[in-house]
């Protein structure tokens, strides 16, 4: 093997961190250096990841389909591909790709960004998700609407943020500090939200992540919190006409799924859980719009 | 797919055989990604199988074990394609803004920069293919102009300024072509300054849209200092650019996820 080339096997046992640290910086000069090699990392590392995926995926095969042309390859553009938004998404904890900051990064549905902008583009309701909002139910809220609640919100408060939406940002932040303050041990969380309030989309990435976190951990990592997280976003992604996000998200919604059905009151939207994922790898968007609908109702009540 | 590939087979031919399902998985994946026609997937599919075989199942007869299955066939599919590509296509390679556009994207500046289509043709190829007309134009708008013979992996993320009358502007193609340049030129000066891995973490995240838990993963690296790194990377590459007379503003197009107006 030539010191400026890497060889299958290598590039493997550099993916699965089997290599010596002096091999490692070898593979990584190079793929650093050679755009090529590069190339080979990177659509080596997604195919890793494809062939470590459930078994049950149901993505449809290309070779051999004629009929289904361009169809399956029909991809909502990104929402808004704004100038200025240098979206370092940041999330401390091991499930990464349920972070409200890293939904929501996304999620990008505002071209210019600023006050109003989202309500501007999604409508002045864009942050009514499906239940009535009414004051010191912060209390009343139970498990695991409360968890459900939370994780909409969170993503709620990063996409006010990443809009640079601070009259949007406002509302979603105060239920969030209020769901939260009704936890035991929330009032932490809470005043992290406020803060986030008053120093608005200058807020730091890494302290927003934190706060994030600290929300997650007060709700015990549960997968509620995960589930609002994310059907916020596929909400809110649809809601400004962008099926990409939800395209996109097969393996959560199957992490979700596991997730759910091993808890026994989770059976019911895990079940909803299923039909969604159905309709999303047949393209059935009224029907995933729909499934995503009760979810939603189900799961914060 | 881990239950299926017995890594106690000796038998070249039987891991081949066993391998089928995934290799057949990665190979529609791989075109997928790569926005291949039905007609090059397909090919590609029996291209990559005829590899496979070839030479006595030589590709399963050298593996070592040095990494598990699963990953190795991951990695020789990428480094098949990899040749079948360069086979096919010579050095072209899809722009970073176009990627990011999707397989739409990818599509069509693939018919306009590297097949010589006009970009009304390729519009009409794309609808009868399924594609919508408005976002069609919308790509069109978004894709930056180039020429067929450029090396585009690197530059091409730096693209960050599309020809605003779409690709067949000709002075504004040339002025955004030139501005494109000179970003590209900039971009490469200030990357080559960080260490090998921090730019591949930078192509990986801000290029090629990989997620932080997704790069710390392949790269073995902590997912929770990666946030931190990413910041302090950023800020350093960011004043990188403005050392070399780039405007904040600018600083943050090059840098977003997007790298487009």
């Amino acid at each position: 093997m030539s010191e400026d080339r890497i060889d299958p096997e290598t590039l493997a046992a550099f993916l699965d961190g089997r290599l010596s640290p002096a091999e490692r910086a070898r593979v990584l000069k190079i793929v650093a250096e050679d755009p090529e090699g590069y190339d080979l990392l990177a659509d080596a590392t997604r195919l890793k990841a494809e062939l470590e995926t459930d078994a049950g995926r149901t993505m449809r095969p290309m070779v051999g389909k004629r009929a289904t042309g361009w169809r399956w390859w029909l991809v909502a553009l990104p929402a808004a591909i704004a100038a200025g938004l240098a979206a370092v998404a940041l999330w401390p904890k091991t499930d990464g790709e349920f972070s409200p900051v890293e939904l929501a990064a996304r999620v990008r549905v505002v071209g210019a960004a600023g006050e109003g902008s989202l309500a501007a583009r999604l409508g002045p309701t864009w942050d009514q998700p499906g239940w009535s909002v009414s004051r010191g139910e912060g209390e009343d809220v139970i498990e695991p609407a409360r968890a459900f609640r939370l994780g909409v919100r969170a993503t709620d408060v990063e996409i006010a943020l990443g809009a640079g939406d601070t009259v949007a940002l406002r509302p979603v932040a105060a239920e969030l500090a209020e769901l939260a303050a009704g936890v035991d041990g929330g009032a932490a969380a809470a005043a992290l939200y406020r803060g986030i309030v008053a120093r608005g989309p200058s807020t730091p990435l890494a302290e927003r992540a934190e706060a994030a976190a600290a929300v997650r951990s007060l709700m015990a990592d549960s997968p509620w919190f995960d589930l609002g997280a994310w059907t916020e976003a596929a909400r809110v992604a649809l809601a400004a006409g962008e099926d990409g996000f939800v395209r996109r998200s097969g393996r959560e919604v199957r992490r979700l799924i596991e997730r759910l059905v091993a808890r026994r009151d989770g059976e019911a939207v895990a079940a909803l859980l299923r039909e969604l994922e159905q309709a999303r790898a047949n393209d059935q968007l009224a029907v995933l719009q729909n499934r995503l609908d009760r979810i939603i109702v189900a799961a914060a009540r | 797919m881990t239950s299926t590939l017995s890594s106690e087979s000796s038998n070249p031919e039987s891991i081949f055989l066993a391998s089928l399902p995934a290799i057949d998985r990665a190979v529609a994946f791989i075109a997928h990604r790569h926005a291949l026609a039905d007609s090059d997937a397909e090919e590609f599919s029996a291209w990559v199988r005829a590899k496979l075989i070839e030479d006595g199942y030589r590709v399963f007869r050298e593996f070592r074990g040095q990494s598990s299955l699963s990953t190795y066939l991951a990695s020789v599919v990428a480094f098949l394609f990899r040749d079948y590509r360069n086979s096919r296509w010579g050095r072209w390679r899809p722009s970073a803004i176009a990627k990011r556009l999707g397989p739409i994207g990818i599509r069509f500046e693939t018919l306009v920069y590297r097949d010589g289509h006009s970009a009304r043709e390729a519009a009409e190829l794309l609808k009868i293919a399924g594609a919508a007309e408005p976002e069609i134009r919308l790509i069109a708008k978004r894709i930056p102009p180039r020429t067929i013979t450029r090396e585009v992996s690197f530059d091409a993320a730096a693209e960050g300024t599309p020809a605003t009358g779409g690709a067949d502007d000709g002075v504004t193609a040339l002025e955004a072509g030139r501005e494109a340049a000179r970003a590209a030129e900039l971009i490469r000066a200030a990357l080559g300054e960080l260490p090998p891995e921090d730019q591949v973490i930078v192509r990986m995240r801000f290029w090629d849209d990989f997620s932080v838990a997704d790069i710390a993963r392949a790269l073995g690296l902590e997912q929770k200092r990666l946030y931190r790194r990413l910041e302090a990377i950023q800020a350093s590459l960011g004043a990188a650019l403005i050392a070399r007379g780039v405007t904040q503003g600018r600083v943050a197009e090059l840098l977003s996820r997007d790298g487009t107006e």
